[in-house]
């Protein structure tokens, strides 16, 4: 044992105590925060707000309600929809060994998985899903290196994994479109993408992404992100928002959320949504979603928040982002709602569906070692060197542990 | 050694007394409890080992749990579980002998199987030829940590059942005395066995 815990838990004490502190500081505001969410004004108010701040280029990182005539009000919420008798609901999740320097062979693997649910509302009715897997393995320099030599950084290994789950998951959408609808391609995660600095070719990889998300729509496939535990303030921005006179309303001020700091929108969601119900459908206000817009009118992201516990549980909020080509269809979103909810109460307030995509992408360590072995003895078959760091080596014998010898 | 050429897994771990094998959860219809089991050598020379089936694990995992806990099973979901996920199967087996070229030898072998050999459930015809003699009972009663008398006794209900029929009574009582000359210092035992047994 290596981590002196008597040193530690004064630390993890004072760490209590800092949070209780906070808590007891948002508990002061949290009423009043909700007086004003529920005091909300209409819709167009909200919007009148949201475009003095465009025009100010402010910086405004809120949500705003969607603009369609009848559009849902910005504080409501919406009980829980039937689901229809049949689905079809795709999930994909991928996970990936990034370059090790002490291993035998510099390479990295991304490993991706789609899981297809054929939902009956007959319990009794079950089709065998269907788990679908493509491992690639990356070794050549091209694939290893950056232009200028250095070794690629996780976080374009990242980026190319997400690319990959979405395009699979287009592609098995695709080739299921005469499947029972309605058809979700879920994605584990936010739809809204984008890639930093250090991810190069970013743009070809975002026209990738873009062109994955056009094939799910041609094969009629409602493309769903769903994001557990989101610590999302959108609602919080808009509120502060609404509080501000034209004049205040400016980046500087807007940097904060003034007395929300600390609130996120879980707390509003919370108090709001009874169990299965969801919010309002609401759209982010950012670049990142202004450019999905520009692409497509209907690629802009529109999400809602729903609360997936069941009754006898405390609320657990989700976040559901949708295109807007979907958000427009109303059965369309009953749809996603209501299998979204009842993905999450066969297992415990998180997609079944999810779960097993995660559970068929994911790479153990005993997975990454039996690996390790195959690339090894295929270098001795073919008498090349194989050199492993005696870093690594030392490192895995003394991680390995002392364990009893154990019989039969 | 004739074989139904039915693998019903694979070797994890052995030793001389016993061994286990693993097969998937969709693939435990066939081993049963008290069944005859081998795994044959690699060379016609080898002894192909001969055991008892006397467990069967199917071991949890925390989704199955979860599973349990969220209470909205359906049939989907099931078939999931049970097809698609590998869900390990552990079979453990004491070895009650072996044949080299068609002889039995009623004693542990000589050396266990190897990982990932295959398992095999034995045909009617080499179960009946191995218990042509009791001489393996003593290795079952004595076998520890296994339920020995309901393994014994699953056994020979077994071996009897590879028999004709008109000869399964007859295999019964001679396999009953036998016990009894094993087991005349522990009456109790006898007693539950012979009952197990009772044709």
């Amino acid at each position: 044992m290596t981590l002196e815990f008597d040193k530690i838990v004064p630390q993890v004490q004072a760490m209590g105590h800092s949070l209780a502190d906070n808590d007891a500081a948002a508990s002061q505001i949290a009423q009043k925060v909700w007086d004003r969410f529920l005091a909300l004004p209409n819709n167009k108010a909200i919007w009148d707000q949201i475009i003095i701040a465009r025009e100010h280029d402010a910086g405004f990182r809120g949500a705003g309600p969607t603009e369609w005539p009848d559009s849902e009000p910005f504080n409501s919420r919406y009980p829980l929809p039937a689901c229809p008798p049949t689905a079809t609901l795709l999930a994909a999740d991928g996970s990936q060994i990034y370059p090790d320097l002490h291993s035998a062979l510099l390479y990295y693997l991304i490993n991706i998985a789609v899981f297809v649910f054929h939902f009956q509302a007959d319990r009794d009715v079950g089709l065998l899903p269907e788990t679908i897997t493509q491992p690639a393995l990356y070794f050549d320099r091209t694939d290893l290196h950056e232009r200028d030599g250095r070794l690629i950084a996780n976080a374009a290994i990242n980026a190319r994994r997400s690319i990959f789950e979405l395009q699979m998951l287009a592609r098995e959408t695709a080739l299921r479109d005469e499947l029972p609808h309605p058809l979700l391609a879920i994605a584990d995660g936010p739809l809204l993408f984008w890639l930093g600095k250090e991810v190069p070719d970013a743009q070809f990889l975002m026209q990738d992404y873009h062109e994955a998300i056009q094939m799910i729509t041609d094969s009629g496939g409602a493309l769903v992100g769903y994001v557990d535990q989101p610590r999302s303030r959108f609602l919080m921005h808009t509120l502060y928002l609404m509080d501000l006179d034209e004049s205040e309303i400016n980046r500087p001020t807007l940097v904060t959320t003034g007395d929300t700091e600390g609130l996120d929108d879980r707390f509003l969601m919370r108090l709001l949504l009874e169990s299965g119900d969801r919010s309002a459908l609401i759209i982010q206000q950012s670049p990142q979603n202004k450019a999905f817009r520009d692409v497509d009118d209907d690629r802009e992201i529109v999400f809602f928040y729903v609360n997936v516990a069941e009754p006898r549980q405390e609320p657990y909020i989700a976040r559901v982002e949708i295109p807007m080509w979907v958000a427009r269809q109303s059965a369309l979103v009953d749809s996603v709602h209501a299998l979204l909810y009842a993905q999450c109460q066969m297992t415990d307030r998180y997609p079944y569906v999810l779960t097993r995509a995660d559970e068929c992408a994911v790479v153990h360590s005993y997975e990454k070692a039996a690996l390790d072995e195959m690339i090894s003895i295929e270098l001795r078959k073919r008498a090349l060197p194989v050199e492993q760091s005696q870093k690594l080596s030392m490192k895995n014998v003394a991680r390995a542990g002392r364990h009893a010898y154990d019989g039969l | 050694m004739n074989t139904e050429a039915i693998v019903i897994g694979r070797v994890l771990r052995a030793s001389t007394v016993g061994f286990a094998c693993g097969t998937r959860s969709s693939e435990i219809d066939l081993p049963s409890f008290g069944a005859f089991v081998m795994t044959p050598g690699r060379e016609p020379r080898d002894p192909a080992l001969i055991g008892l089936i006397y467990a069967i694990r199917i071991d949890d995992d925390p989704l199955i749990r979860q599973l349990i806990m969220a209470n909205h099973l359906n049939m989907t979901t099931i078939r999931d579980q049970r097809e698609n996920r590998m869900v390990p199967v552990e079979i453990s087996i004491v070895n009650i002998g072996y044949q080299i070229e068609g002889a039995c030898y009623h004693s542990l072998p000589p050396r266990p199987p190897i990982s990932l050999d295959p398992v095999y459930l034995c045909a009617g015809a080499d179960v009946r030829a191995f218990t042509q003699s009791f001489d393996f009972f003593r290795l079952v009663l004595n076998a520890p940590e296994v339920p020995s008398e309901e393994l014994m006794a699953a056994a020979i209900r077994q071996a009897a059942a590879s028999r004709p029929e008109h000869e399964q009574r007859d295999f019964l009582v001679r396999a009953g005395r036998r016990l009894a000359t094993m087991l005349g210092a522990d009456l109790p035992r006898l007693d539950h066995l012979l009952r197990l047994i009772r044709p």
